[in-house]
């Protein structure tokens, strides 16, 4: 599928593209703030928000849960 | 050779280390891992539709060697009124009790709790993969929904790459309000015998008229015939137009999702995190909205001539890809990403998302975020229908399948609490535009606006903490 | 002694060389006296332990009692507290680990040759190996000659841990103190983050670590042989000796990495686990400790 190969291509830039990162070098990375997701309290509601007034929904993980809203 | 009696080993080195030294022992055991509590109260108003007051709080108990059990309440209040589906024109129009003003969009007022519970442990496999497991359930009037879910992470690569799999399943059932599943694409007004594919206008426009009110959760003892029909119940005709008889078990349908995600979490440097997921999910049974109609329309004049109950597809595959990068600047941290949508209804979507993170210092913060979303309509999404053409397969005029665009921008402000603990206060506006006269608008139609849209705000405190 | 400020950190550090490796202090602080005076306290303690305990200084505490010739040795305090440290730990590893089995030395050379001792000449040195043949009734101590105390095995260690313990009587601060991949953290840095410490890999040194271990508190020491081996007929033999055999301790991991609560207590725990061999992993995780082993 062509739609694939844009984020194909990404992935493969994401792996092989990368400087090298010791152990020690991982402080920033730590912190709450760098999370992926750092407050997943607000992530969750407004992930439900959207849900309830958006045709798209996820992507970012599966789980948690229907409701009726849609 | 052993060596002495496994735990008395270790509490006499670590009492004859600590000897040497001159200092005191901790206890043994290591200091039990505190409870982090993460709790929020949502208040969200829509201009002039919905309000929700949702409380909610993830609670989370480590368990040691990053073993951990979450549990996740949650609490909403829902009222005020939605969109039928139906277009505003230039008479007033009603439906049950209600009445929708000339010009103004129909809007069905309702009032909903929902309770909803989540549970999930998550378990280190060896140092470096980890899985977690998770159900989740939600109960409210008219909806319940059961789920599971499962994810395996594994690191590569020196830790700075995560490849994640993530699989969930749920079943949900529908138990309209009024006790009856309608039938789709069927006439309000008519009778289910009647129910063919070119239906006749109803006898009565519906300016005055209380009309029977068969959208289910509205049903009174009115006049005019109840649409039943369906599986499981017993249909019921006749002018009585209670809803079934004493008795009549409530109807319901089912529908089941399964999800899937495979992702890719990679350490670009020092300073820059990438992630990248696919995902596809199916959902097959009940998809259509019980409450929701189309207006029909005099293909000459664009007068509402009827209702229609909309139909979509019972099932749908929908696929994703999402992208997001988080960057440390100096002090600060941005997190955007992108996600494109499709779904085999038809829609595409593409979301935008933008943090930012300014560090204030002293655990302080402020976060302002922006967010754009557009989305193409769904193959079915008809704003009304004209009264005596061919009925389509599947038609639906929920807003929710409309093409839309969304901007939302919020705020954010946070403070640290004791030691461990934050407290914050957010605020968001959210604002969906779609194409309010489209080309194809008959007559009155093109005096109306055929998506008013949305425009919605919040306000949310923040509370967390560890015992 | 080198002290300066790390900005992309947000610590001060200082560096210095003791006991034959590099020593550095890391301090979770913005004041640049502070800095200082426990740049300057660390080192001062440092070389203090060193040169008291130093094999390789005439004068030192250590040295003298090992040419006593097997007359009474009176011990002041620190050592007395070492000696019984000592003791405590050879009855805990049921004899494994001795500090008179230093004089091994003498036949085994790990230089990363081939050159194995004779069976002859170990079983000769190791009449001078065994800690039930010395005396030793705290405050007195009897050498027998030909004997000797090596406090490798604790010194370092015992060095970091007090020159934390000073730290924490001087400042109210989280310091990381390292002397050569023996680590102390007293606490947690501000904003109660941890500091984070690369492992590395032993079979391939100077590249990326194996993992990193992010610590509020605590003592973190590795036991490694990753330069001191010998390879002979295909067969490795490791450095930590048996003192009863004379001989390595056969299936002994490449390294091994304990967390404790103090950095005596995981160098004891790494070096026990070393002891035992293969068993080293089933050892470490009897003990609940937090470890890393390679092999």
């Amino acid at each position: 599928m062509r739609i694939l190969t844009v984020p194909a291509i990404l992935a493969a830039l994401l792996v092989s593209g990368c400087a090298e990162v010791k152990p020690w070098d991982r402080d920033l990375l730590a912190e709450k703030k760098m999370q992926l997701v750092p407050a997943p309290v607000d992530n969750g509601l407004d992930e439900h928000i959207f849900y309830s007034k958006e045709a798209a929904s996820g992507g970012q993980g599966v789980g948690g849960g229907g409701c009726g809203c849609n | 050779m052993q060596l002495e009696s496994r735990a008395y080993l270790r509490t006499a080195l670590a009492a004859a280390s600590c000897g040497l030294l001159g200092i005191a022992p901790h206890a043994m055991a290591d200091a039990p891992e505190p409870l982090q509590v993460d709790s929020a109260l949502l208040y969200y108003k829509e201009q002039d539709r919905v309000n929700v007051v949702e409380a909610t709080a993830n609670i989370k108990q480590p368990l040691g060697e990053g073993e951990a059990v979450t549990v996740t309440p949650t609490v909403d209040s829902i009222t005020g009124a939605s969109p039928t589906g139906a277009t505003s024109t230039d008479k007033a129009q009603s439906f049950g009790t209600d009445t929708t003003p000339a010009g103004k969009l129909p809007l069905k007022h309702f009032m909903d709790h929902r309770y909803a519970i989540g549970l999930s442990w998550e378990q280190p496999l060896d140092r470096l993969s980890k899985s977690v497991l998770g159900a989740d359930a939600s109960v409210e009037r008219d909806y319940n929904s059961i789920g599971v879910n499962g994810s395996l992470a594994q690191d590569f690569n020196n830790r700075l790459t995560t490849l994640s799999v993530g699989l969930a399943g749920s079943l949900d059932t529908i138990q309209p309000s009024g006790g009856i599943v309608p039938q789709g694409l069927t006439q309000l007004g008519t009778s289910s015998s009647a129910a063919a594919s070119t239906p006749t206008p109803s006898s009565s426009p519906v300016f005055e008229d209380s009309l029977t009110a068969v959208i289910p959760h509205a049903i009174t003892t009115a006049s005019g015939l109840v649409i039943g029909g369906g599986s499981s119940g017993s249909t019921t005709s006749g002018g009585s137009g209670t809803t079934g008889d004493i008795g009549t078990p409530r109807q319901s349908r089912s529908k089941q999702v399964i999800d899937g995600m495979v992702g890719l979490t990679q350490v670009i440097n020092r300073r820059t995190l990438m992630q990248l997921n696919y995902s596809l999910g199916i959902s097959s049974g009940y998809l259509t909205d019980p409450y929701k109609v189309l207006s029909l329309v005099d293909g000459t004049t664009g007068d509402t001539v009827g209702y229609i109950t909309e139909l979509r597809p019972d099932t749908r595959l929908r696929q994703s890809v999402y992208w997001q990068t988080v960057l440390h600047l100096p002090e600060d941290v941005i997190h955007l990403s992108y996600r494109y949508f499709w779904d085999d209804w038809g829609t595409r979507s593409h979301t935008v998302d933008l943090h930012y993170h300014f560090d204030l210092g002293h655990d302080f913060y402020l976060e302002p975020q922006a967010r754009y979303y557009t989305q193409s309509a769904a193959d079915f999404y008809h704003h009304s229908l004209v009264s005596g053409a061919p009925l389509p397969s599947y038609a639906s005029a929920d807003y929710r399948l409309a093409e839309m665009s969304s901007y939302t921008y919020g705020l954010k402000l946070a403070m640290p609490l004791g030691k461990d603990g934050e407290i914050s206060a957010r605020a968001t506006y959210m604002q969906q535009t779609g194409n309010s006269h489209p080309a194809d608008a008959i007559g009155v139609q093109r005096t109306q606006d055929l998506y008013p849209g949305l425009k919605a705000t919040t306000v949310q405190l923040g509370l967390s903490f560890k015992l | 002694m080198h002290c300066e400020r790390i900005e992309d950190g947000a610590y001060w550090r200082g560096s210095f060389t003791a006991m034959g490796s590099p020593c550095e202090i890391l301090i979770d602080s913005d004041d640049e006296r502070l800095a200082n005076t426990l740049c300057k306290l660390v080192r001062d303690e440092a070389l203090r332990i060193e040169h008291k305990y130093s094999r390789y200084r005439v004068d030192s505490v250590l040295s003298l009692i090992n040419a006593s010739r097997g007359h009474p040795v009176t011990a002041d305090a620190e050592t007395a507290q070492l000696l019984d440290y000592a003791e405590q730990c050879h009855r805990l590893s049921d004899g494994k680990f001795d500090i008179t089995s230093g004089v091994l030395r003498a036949v085994w050379r790990f230089d990363g040759s081939d050159r194995v001792p004779e069976a002859a000449a170990v079983a000769k040195v190791l009449e001078h190996v065994g800690w039930h043949k010395l005396q030793w009734r705290n405050p007195v101590l009897i050498l027998p000659e030909g004997m000797e105390l090596d406090l490798g095995g604790i010194g370092k260690e015992y060095a970091v841990d007090r020159c934390a313990l000073l730290c924490s009587q001087t400042a109210a601060v989280s310091a990381l103190i390292n002397f050569g991949g023996d680590i102390y953290i007293s606490g947690p840095r501000r904003g109660d983050q941890t500091w984070i410490i690369g492992i590395d890999d032993p079979h391939a040194a100077g590249t990326t670590g194996t993992g990193a271990l992010q610590l509020r508190r605590g003592g973190v020491a590795t036991s490694g042989d990753a330069r001191r081996f010998l390879m002979k007929d295909g067969v490795r033999y490791g450095h930590i000796l048996d003192p009863h055999s004379g001989w390595p301790v056969s299936g002994a991991p490449r390294s091994v990495t304990v967390v404790a609560q103090t950095c005596v207590e995981a160098g004891m725990l790494a070096t026990f686990a070393m002891l035992q061999g293969a068993r080293a992993e089933e050892f470490l995780r009897e003990q609940h400790v937090v470890h890393r082993c390679v092999r």
